[in-house]
């Protein structure tokens, strides 16, 4: 059963068939919600939040378009409106990247066990701006296209391409200095 | 640091929640879906197609009435008593039934309530 025929099913009454959904998209929900919170308690709230949400409107889903985009930019959306109301707010404040150097340590992760590697990512991905975090996260994890990371963000397609950019250098940056 | 290599990186930052979340969504769904009022699910309207076929069969049944009575006596139906009364009783029980039908609707759509 394709992803359309589970939402008719739901949109006819049938509850359970969300189950599908919760298990499909809710390490996604979870990455996407984690890169703007940076908690793991919050970031499971807010994408139970947006799986109620999006259950709620379902009915408002048009079923030619893809159903993990809409989905994401609920889970987005969710998370923004959660941290702006929340009161341990952190502030990036963003620090002054020397310029890229070209020859970056490509072993700054070399023979780090995976464990490990997880959480210098998690470390690295904290110390870059949110946005770039998430469009990382979107066009890597779920590899969706620029145009998708940008209807899910509301960005235009050239913002996102930035972002792409600059968060690849500064990640690239953060890691090499966790690394070391 | 290689596209490839931040990719597969990237990758392994999947983050999964505790145990039981599929579960905690799907309570919180069914929850709110039993605690929404019956109120918001207002049936659709059907008055208008109602008020047509009432209508529409009071016309029809006068313009029967008139035209087999002038079959009939031939003579002038604005004349004839019987028609009438008769245009008056399919009128009367026609209007009957349109309040009937306008105050089923009226409790059909939520407007009115009765205990």
């Amino acid at each position: 059963m394709d992803e359309k025929q589970r939402i008719n099913q739901i949109l006819s009454g049938d509850t359970s068939a969300f189950g599908y959904f919760v298990d499909t998209y809710q390490e996604m929900a979870m990455a996407i919600a984690f890169r703007i919170c940076q908690n793991k308690e919050e970031a499971e709230d807010i994408a139970q939040n947006a799986f109620v949400k999006a259950f709620k409107n379902l009915h408002t889903f048009k079923i030619k378009s893809k159903f993990s985009t809409w989905f994401y930019r609920i889970v987005y959306n969710t998370a923004q409106t959660q941290m702006r109301k929340s009161v341990y707010k952190t502030e990036f404040v963003a620090s002054k990247h020397e310029e890229l150097n070209e020859q970056t340590d490509d072993h700054a992760v070399a023979g780090i066990p995976s464990e490990e590697q997880e959480k210098l990512i998690d470390r690295a991905m904290a110390k870059i701006p949110n946005s770039e975090a998430v469009v990382l996260t979107l066009f890597y994890l779920e590899e969706n296209s620029i145009k998708e990371v940008a209807e899910i963000m509301g960005l235009t397609t050239s913002n996102v391409k930035v972002k792409l950019h600059r968060g690849r250098k500064n990640l690239a940056e953060a890691i090499k200095k966790e690394g070391s | 640091m290689k596209e490839d290599e931040l990719k597969d990186l990237i990758k392994k930052s999947k983050l999964k929640p505790a145990e039981g979340f599929k579960d905690r969504v799907m309570h919180q769904i069914e929850m709110e879906k039993a605690l929404t009022p019956n109120r918001e699910k207002i049936k659709k309207s059907r008055f208008p197609e109602t008020s047509f076929a009432i209508f529409g069969i009071m016309y029809g049944l006068i313009f029967a009435t008139g035209f087999f009575l002038h079959l009939r006596t031939q003579e002038n139906l604005l004349d004839s008593s019987l028609f009438l009364k008769l245009t008056i009783l399919i009128a009367a029980i026609s209007g009957v039934y349109y309040l009937i039908s306008v105050f089923d609707d009226s409790l059909g759509s939520g407007k009115l309530r009765t205990r």
